[in-house]
């Protein structure tokens, strides 16, 4: 049996240990929560962590699939890039794949098929450098989106701000003071 | 520096110190440690706006300080505190003891939903000042102390309090879910309030309620700006529609005081629900005026004390008794209707200078608000609807598709959820309902009530946000969705980040920031108008968009 053969027939199976990792970085508490229930609207983050592996993890097993930037996976790295992690650590995950491949081919008594896990080792690291453009895009959409409010006027409302006839009046404050600072050294000459 | 092996790395997001909560921790929770970083936290009052309102300990601090600089005695100052609340609101009282923790409000919280902390389960953070109040007040504190987890008040206890008080929108979903009705809100108020007592405030909400003291509204804004502001809406009117509205400004004999948030008239999109309202007013003839002193609906006093709470409310009624209106008409906003609903009568109440409101145009008495004499703009709206007062063209709405959704306050706290969408049914062709189990009672926070609302904390509204955007996208990819309409200013700011944030732009315009964009349910109400005097064959929207007429449909 192909490599890839092997990685279809065992999809759950791998799917839910690499679950586990990533859900692995929570409490045990939320971990049984997000684990447990399966209704999207009652668990985004579980929902969107579970349908975003299975749509990474399909492509990585699809030798001839090449688009790693996929619907489900960007709104897992959506998820991962407003959480308060590293950006190495929050793509990371891609590369919990590979012991769990590789355990699986000994336990199965596979690992003849070296050469196939090699290849596939190298989709995940392409799929990790894809994956950290799709972080800083997200990243870089916060950024944008804090411009938004300000250019919107929306700041006004989400960020404590002056009125504007009270930055006059500062503005105004202010010249006066830098009059009276450029006007010292005349005074003293 | 050596380049660290994964297996470290995803240790370290598991283990170590992170930038939300301080840590993700394996420990008990009474034994983990609040670490504040730059992200983690709203920055906290200057000391200016605390000393404006006369609160104590006003300095220059900084969360990520070790010494948070307390004043002397602040332990006794916060246990008193807390003593005394205990004694003047039962509910507190019934709150610290009948929880059983039997976990149905766990997984209800947005807060943790977005961002996986156990802390941010509402029992959990409520649990933060039961441990403290167990200790202190309850009866047979000494047996079992530490089993039953009782603190006494420490630093560690302070900080976390700061922390998580400040991660709970005082949503009250987790309320709705509570087999004894125990509102979290209300213990989040709580510890807010012990928190000021020691000078621990933040400032995104001690600023707009002092300007909201000072000027009227939370941007500071004075008369003749507020004016001026509603007056280029009506020139956007006039270029649109080629209609005249005439608003008038704190206009004594008036018979209605209309009271909006002041962001309907300062910051897109609301401006366009402020416009959807000066339409609607002109359409029927109503005699209404604005007031330039009470000209925030928005009660930052919520958010930090009862009193605070009280005074900014007392307000809107002191500007009522002097203009000698006959009732209030409130615009569309969010926590102002639980103040309203919850609190005004017992602080304010009952309003007896006033008459209990009765639409001059349909004759309908609104007797549940009897007592308050404030009705909901969209009461008024469906109301006006009912009665087939209004000329309304669905079809100026055709290029929308929206989904509601319902503001928590507006839906848990005064039970508005049929009215804005009998609005809905009327001036839009179609719209569609989102998941079942995230609109009415149930509605999700928008992640950035309760003054969370400030740009330093996006990460953390984004994560909060995430169960409210979810529900959007669904509705989106499966109805094709491309409006959140709603009735709460606070929503249509932070909504439109959130709707940009996990809804960008798929489509060709280069000016559109995201595919959903947030919509008063009065804008589109005003877009709908067929206004006496308009233009012929008019082309655009409130927005100056182009209509989607049916020769361009075809």
């Amino acid at each position: 049996m192909r490599l890839q053969e092997l990685l279809t027939k065992k999809r759950e199976y791998l799917l839910g240990c690499w679950e586990d990792i990533i859900l692995g970085e929570y409490q045990k508490q939320t971990f049984r929560i997000f684990k447990q229930q399966k209704d999207q609207f009652a668990n985004p983050v579980g929902h969107k962590i579970r349908v975003g592996l299975a749509e990474l993890y399909d492509v990585l097993v699809d030798e001839s699939d090449e688009e790693v930037d996929t619907p489900a996976l960007k709104d897992l790295l959506k998820v991962r890039a407003v959480q308060p992690i590293s950006a190495s650590a929050a793509v990371a995950f891609v590369f919990d794949l590979k012991p769990l491949v590789e355990d699986l081919c000994k336990k199965e008594g596979m690992d003849s098929l070296y050469k196939e896990f090699l290849a596939f080792c190298a989709r995940v690291d392409a799929a990790a450098l894809a994956m950290f453009d799709i972080f800083s895009t997200c990243r870089h959409k916060v950024y944008q989106i804090r411009l938004n409010e300000l250019k919107t006027g929306r700041h006004i409302i989400t960020d404590s701000t002056k009125c504007s006839s009270q930055v006059m009046r500062e503005d105004m404050a202010d010249s006066i003071r830098n009059r009276t600072t450029t006007t010292k050294p005349n005074e003293e000459r | 520096m050596a380049i660290p092996k994964v297996e470290e790395l995803r240790h370290a997001v598991a283990n170590e110190p992170n930038l939300f909560t301080g840590a993700i921790p394996k420990k008990d929770w009474q034994d983990s440690f609040t670490e504040f970083k730059e992200g983690n936290f709203a920055y906290p009052a200057k000391p200016e706006m605390v000393e404006y309102h006369k609160f104590p300990n006003p300095r220059i601090w900084s969360p990520t300080d070790d010494d948070w600089k307390l004043p002397d005695g602040w332990e006794d100052i916060i246990l008193q505190g807390l003593k005394e609340r205990l004694g003047k609101f039962r509910s507190l009282k019934v709150f610290m003891d009948i929880c059983v923790r039997c976990g149905a409000c766990a997984d209800k919280c947005h807060f943790f939903l977005g961002t996986g902390d156990p802390k941010n389960m509402p029992v959990l953070r409520a649990e933060l000042l039961r441990s403290v109040y167990r200790n202190e007040f309850s009866v047979g504190r000494k047996i079992l102390s530490k089993m039953q987890g009782n603190r006494p008040m420490t630093v560690k206890v302070l900080k976390e309090w700061f922390m998580y008080a400040y991660q709970c929108t005082e949503c009250r979903r987790c309320s709705v879910f509570c087999p004894y009705g125990i509102d979290t809100a209300e213990v989040t108020m709580m510890l807010r309030e012990l928190l000021h007592l020691v000078g621990v405030g933040i400032n995104w909400i001690l600023e707009p309620a002092a300007n909201s003291n000072r000027t009227g509204n939370h941007m500071g804004l004075q008369p003749h700006t507020f004016k001026e502001n509603i007056g280029y809406l009506v020139d956007d009117i006039k270029d649109i529609t080629g209609v005249d509205v005439h608003p008038t400004f704190n206009r004594k004999g008036a018979e209605i005081l209309f009271i909006t948030p002041s962001a309907d008239v300062f910051a897109e999109p609301g401006i366009y629900t402020a416009m959807g309202y000066l339409l609607l007013f002109e359409h029927i003839g109503l005699d209404y005026t604005f007031s330039t002193y009470a000209s925030e609906g928005g009660n930052f006093g919520l958010f930090t004390s009862n009193e605070m709470m009280k005074k900014l409310n007392a307000k809107m009624y002191a500007e009522a008794k002097r203009l000698g209106v006959k009732w209030i008409l409130g615009g569309e906003c969010g926590h102002m209707w639980r103040v309203l609903h919850q609190y005004m009568d017992t602080m304010n109440g009952p309003a007896d200078f006033l008459e209990v409101p009765k639409s001059p145009i349909t004759g309908t008495v609104f007797d549940n608000a009897k007592s308050t004499k404030m009705v909901h703009i969209s009461e008024f709206t469906a109301d006006l609807i009912k009665h087939n007062k209004l000329k309304l063209d669905p079809q100026r709405n055709a290029h929308r598709v929206p989904t509601f959704h319902d503001s928590c306050n507006p839906a848990r706290a005064m039970g508005l959820m049929d009215e804005p969408r009998y609005i809905l049914d009327h001036v839009v062709p179609k719209w569609y309902e989102m998941n079942e189990n995230c609109i009415r009672e149930k509605t999700y926070c928008c992640g950035s009530g309760t003054g969370l609302n400030t740009g330093e904390i996006m990460e953390l509204r984004m994560r909060a946000g995430l169960p409210r955007a979810n529900a959007v996208q669904d509705v989106n990819q499966r109805f094709g969705v491309n409006c959140l309409a709603n009735v709460c200013a606070i929503d249509r700011a932070t909504l439109t980040a959130l709707m940009e944030y996990w809804l960008p732009p798929t489509g060709d315009d280069p000016m559109a920031t995201t595919d959903v964009p947030v919509a008063g349910i009065s804008e589109l109400v005003g877009n709908a108008l067929i206004m006496d005097g308009e233009i012929e064959n008019r082309d655009q929207g409130l927005r100056f968009e182009e209509l989607v007429t049916a020769e361009t449909e075809g």
